[in-house]
């Protein structure tokens, strides 16, 4: 029975229920897919840090016997640094993982997105010769850039290490761990999830208040309505939930980037197991059946029910107001703990501005309303008297609003960390060692620049290794302000530091007891040298070239693609929810437009009132959210110090308000245009 | 020859339907300036269709249709507006008054549509004609009775020709349907307006001038049985 009417009610309804019914389960199968990649997302960042694990080492105890020797150089292409390991593997029997144990010395091991590289690139055939392919178990990441070589002991290696697995890492890891991402996950698929079903279930639970109420004028319990809604729900939201996770679960393993972020991955990283898949279709279904249920209790009744219009209380400005001077204190603040309460400040102000701007909206609408006009007082009064309900579905756009701002600012800081580019005078090149004196004056001469040696001391088992930068002052003086230059110390420029990045000591003499590592090339002619020294180690077949400054993202910047898709799903999810949520609002607007018409209104009036309306709401919640969030930004930008406060975030939403609010405002007209008031006029005889 | 004056309704070979359901058969209809007509007939006869129709709310699908001397058939929608802010008035079986705007707003409402500014004065008059006090009360403050008399109010104010009433006591109790149906009717006679309402009851439409009955979506006269 409950089958058959909740079936009357869907997909076995008339043209508009079908319609309906499509809607919700467009929104249920956009919502399981979020949450399948979520999943995947989590199982993918679990399973990389679990290789990166796997091949996790540390530096041995003075008195402890090591299993092998390592030195990390830099090495890059295309703006993308190599990290470079030299080995000597010390204990028979220990491994490199992902490496085969028949490895000797002079090989060269590459991760398998450098080995994809190699064949178009000659340069890097050129520094990795002959190189095989690392085993997915010994590479996290799959867009990692590694390489291994295998050297005998006439190489000095600086580093003495054990095998020890879960400590620490020798490369990339995902950069963060698989838990934050399974609950940020869950969080983006709850918000975006909840306010997409909500706004698609919404002309269902129209369809549905009428048989409802016939239900209860024949007798029927709560529950058996609660059923009902929840049946026609599930109806709608299964076969759309199994066919789109089915989907997923077939495609996923044989995924090699992550859709929308651009993340490389290994087959089979994103996989994720059926029976999580099962629980993913349950729990959307769940979802979809309890949305339905908070969206259709309400409309069960004869007729809809006014009420005296009551503005929203005052106090619901107070946590707004609460959250902006937590961000103000926090500005006041240097220490560690400033970003910390600015983020807090921050994420209340988000939740809080959502909480005052039914306050806003009726302070406005009362303004409106006096200002005489027929339209004004119209649209003024329905603010006023709906400010509460009419800004719901404008909630996901208010934190969107407040959100972006800050993230831009959040995305600006996190990229100002990274190491490049870096402004600096002087650009260094890592060279090979082994160059005989004719070739250092030849290059020196074709590129403007000087050698600088790097020597390793000759590892003691109870003494750390120091690298010694050496050079004589006259030829360095050329490139870089000297600060002081003798035999104890060579102290640079700040500007120029990065030249000698990572390296312990300086001298103008050739220290004792150690041995040339690698030469460095010092030059203001960066983009010259560059193609000289390429061009050599081409032609060489022998040295190694790399741009010495490591460019290795800071942890922040590798998420920065992750959270400018997390925000583009949730503006994405947020505007289609909108768009619905209009057409909901103006289709229940159905029995106001028939009062109108029947008093007279011309239908271009009645447009113009829902147009005005719609963007009078919308645009009034997204500028508050631009004005809070452009307040969390600049704030962001003074606690952290590294980024100016940048207002091309805040115009952008801006506009981007403005846009939305013109095309919910122009869905609002071509609904009423194309819907006919007589929709309501049906239910009479 | 004496002129026969125009009716102020007068339908013929109406027909309406809703989908493939048909609601209105070759209806025909004609009433006089000043005639007060009842309209009886079981529910889903079609009573509300034909009252929108001459409000010019909705176009039936054939036939002809003239109120207060316009063609509502082949008038524009514009001019079928015009019409319901000039010359014709509905009175709702809820009231179906503007739940955010006050009793005043909403009785003024008509008149704001025509562009027309109203004064207290005529606000004030209205409101005494229908015996009501309050201009600053909130439609859900009251009772049914009183929103039917603020809906008669609203149709009132703008002195139509024609007063449509779609079952305007419907939903309210002997008394408070004695003094609603009293109250339109006294109005229209003062008036001169002329009058079609729909109803169930068969003591109010006693009262009118004239009583048809709508069944299988023709109008007959109505037999006292």
């Amino acid at each position: 029975m409950i089958c058959s009417i909740a079936l009357a009610t869907t997909w076995r309804g008339d043209r508009s229920s079908r319609v309906r019914s499509f809607v919700l389960a467009t929104a249920v199968a956009a919502v399981t897919v979020l949450a399948c990649a979520a999943v995947s997302t989590a199982l993918m960042v679990a399973r990389v840090n679990e290789r990166a694990e796997h091949r996790t080492f540390q530096p041995a105890a003075s008195a402890q016997p090591s299993d092998m020797m390592r030195s990390t150089i830099y090495d890059s292409i295309n703006g993308q640094t190599i990290f470079v390991y030299l080995w000597r593997i010390e204990t028979k029997g220990v491994t490199v993982p992902g490496v085969p144990a028949d490895a000797d010395t002079g090989d060269w091991f590459v991760s398998p997105e450098l080995a994809k590289l190699i064949p178009a690139e000659p340069l890097l055939q050129g520094r990795f010769p002959s190189a095989r392919t690392i085993g997915k178990d010994g590479v996290g990441s799959a867009d990692e850039l590694v390489a291994y070589r295998f050297v005998g002991p006439e190489v000095a290696l600086d580093e003495r290490l054990v095998f020890v697995p879960g400590t620490d890492w020798i490369g990339l890891n995902a950069g963060i761990g698989g838990t934050t991402v399974a609950l940020a996950g869950a969080g983006l698929v709850i918000v975006v999830g909840i306010g997409l079903l909500r706004s698609a279930s919404g002309p269902i639970g129209v369809g549905l208040a009428r048989r409802l109420t016939l239900l209860s004028v024949l007798g029927a319990t709560n529950v058996s309505k609660w059923v009902l809604t929840a049946a026609s729900a599930a109806i709608v939201s299964a076969p759309a939930a199994i066919i789109s996770a089915l989907a997923w679960y077939l495609i996923a393993p044989s995924l090699e980037i992550v859709p929308l972020v651009d993340q490389k991955v290994f087959r089979g990283d994103l996989k994720i197991p059926l029976w999580i898949t099962a629980l993913v279709v349950v729990g959307v279904v769940a979802l979809s059946g309890l949305v339905a249920l908070t969206r259709s209790i309400p409309n069960v009744g004869s007729r809809p029910t006014s009420s005296v219009p009551t503005p929203p209380s005052l106090w619901r400005v107070t946590p707004l107001l609460a959250s902006l001077l937590v961000i103000l204190y926090a500005t006041t603040r240097s220490d560690s703990g400033a970003v910390r309460l600015l983020l807090t400040g921050l994420l209340a102000a988000c939740l809080s501005t959502t909480f005052a701007l039914p306050v806003i909206l009726h302070r406005f609408g009362t303004a409106l309303a006096g200002n005489g006009s027929l339209l004004s007082l119209l649209v003024g009064r329905r603010l006023t008297s709906n400010a509460i309900t009419s800004t719901r579905p404008l909630l996901a756009l208010a934190a969107a609003a407040v959100i972006i701002p800050v993230a831009a600012s959040y995305v600006a800081t996190a990229r100002a960390g990274d190491p490049e580019p870096q402004p600096s005078p002087v650009s260094t090149f890592t060279v090979d060692g082994q160059l005989d004196d004719n070739t250092i004056t030849q290059l020196e001469k074709d590129t403007e620049g000087t050698f600088v040696d790097v020597y390793i001391s000759n590892p003691q088992p109870d003494t750390p290794t120091t690298r010694t930068w050496v050079t004589d002052c006259e030829s360095l003086l050329p490139y870089m302000r000297l600060i002081r230059c003798d035999q104890q110390a060579i102290i640079v420029e700040e500007a120029a530091l990065v030249a000698f990045f990572g390296l312990e000591a300086s001298s103008t003499q050739t220290p004792s007891n150690a041995s040339i590592l690698y030469r460095l090339f010092v030059t203001n002619n960066a983009e010259r040298a560059e193609t000289v020294l390429r061009s050599y180690a081409v032609n060489s077949d022998s040295s190694r070239i790399s741009v010495s400054s490591r460019f290795d993202r800071t942890q922040e910047s590798r998420l920065v693609p992750w959270l400018i898709t997390s925000i583009q799903i949730v503006g994405i999810g947020a505007f289609i929810a909108l768009l619905l949520s209009v057409i909901t609002h103006t289709s229940q607007f159905a029995a106001t437009r028939l009062r109108l018409i029947g008093i007279g209104a011309e239908l271009a009036t009645i447009r113009r009132l829902v147009v005005l309306e719609s963007f009078t709401a919308t645009t009034l919640v997204g500028l508050c959210g631009a004005g809070v969030g452009t307040v969390g930004a600049v704030a962001y930008a003074l606690v952290d110090g590294t980024v100016s406060p940048n207002y091309w975030p805040s115009l952008a939403i801006i506009a981007a308000t403005l846009t939305t609010a013109t095309l919910t405002a122009a869905t609002s007209a071509i609904y009423v245009s194309i819907v006919p008031a007589q929709s309501w006029l049906n239910t009479h005889d | 020859m004496l002129d026969r004056p125009m009716p102020a309704i007068s339908c013929r070979g109406v027909c309406c339907g809703y989908g493939e359901r048909s609601v209105l058969r070759d209806l025909d209809l004609k009433v006089d300036k000043g005639r007060q007509l009842a309209i009886m007939g079981p529910s889903g006869s079609g009573k509300t269709t034909l009252l929108h129709i001459l409000a010019g709310i909705i176009k039936p699908s054939s036939g002809s249709v003239v109120v207060s001397g316009l063609d509502l058939v082949v008038a524009s929608a514009r001019e079928r507006a015009k019409h319901r802010q000039y010359r014709v008035a509905m009175v709702f079986q809820f009231g179906e008054l503007l739940p955010e705007l006050t009793v005043g707003e909403n009785i003024t409402l008509p008149l704001r549509i025509r562009g027309e500014a109203s004064s207290v004065g005529s606000v004030e008059r209205v409101m005494d004609a229908v015996g009501l006090a309050d201009p600053f009360a909130w439609p859900a403050q009251l009772s049914g009775g009183e929103t039917q008399r603020v809906a008669v109010a609203r149709a009132l104010v703008t002195e139509p020709e024609v007063i449509l009433c779609d079952e305007p006591s419907g939903s309210l109790d002997r008394t408070g349907s004695e003094r609603v149906i009293r109250l339109i009717r006294d109005t229209a006679k003062s008036t001169g307006a002329t009058l079609a309402m729909s109803t169930h009851d068969r003591s109010v439409a006693e009262q009118m001038d004239e009583i048809l009955v709508l069944n299988n979506g023709a109008l007959q006269p109505f037999e006292i049985q």
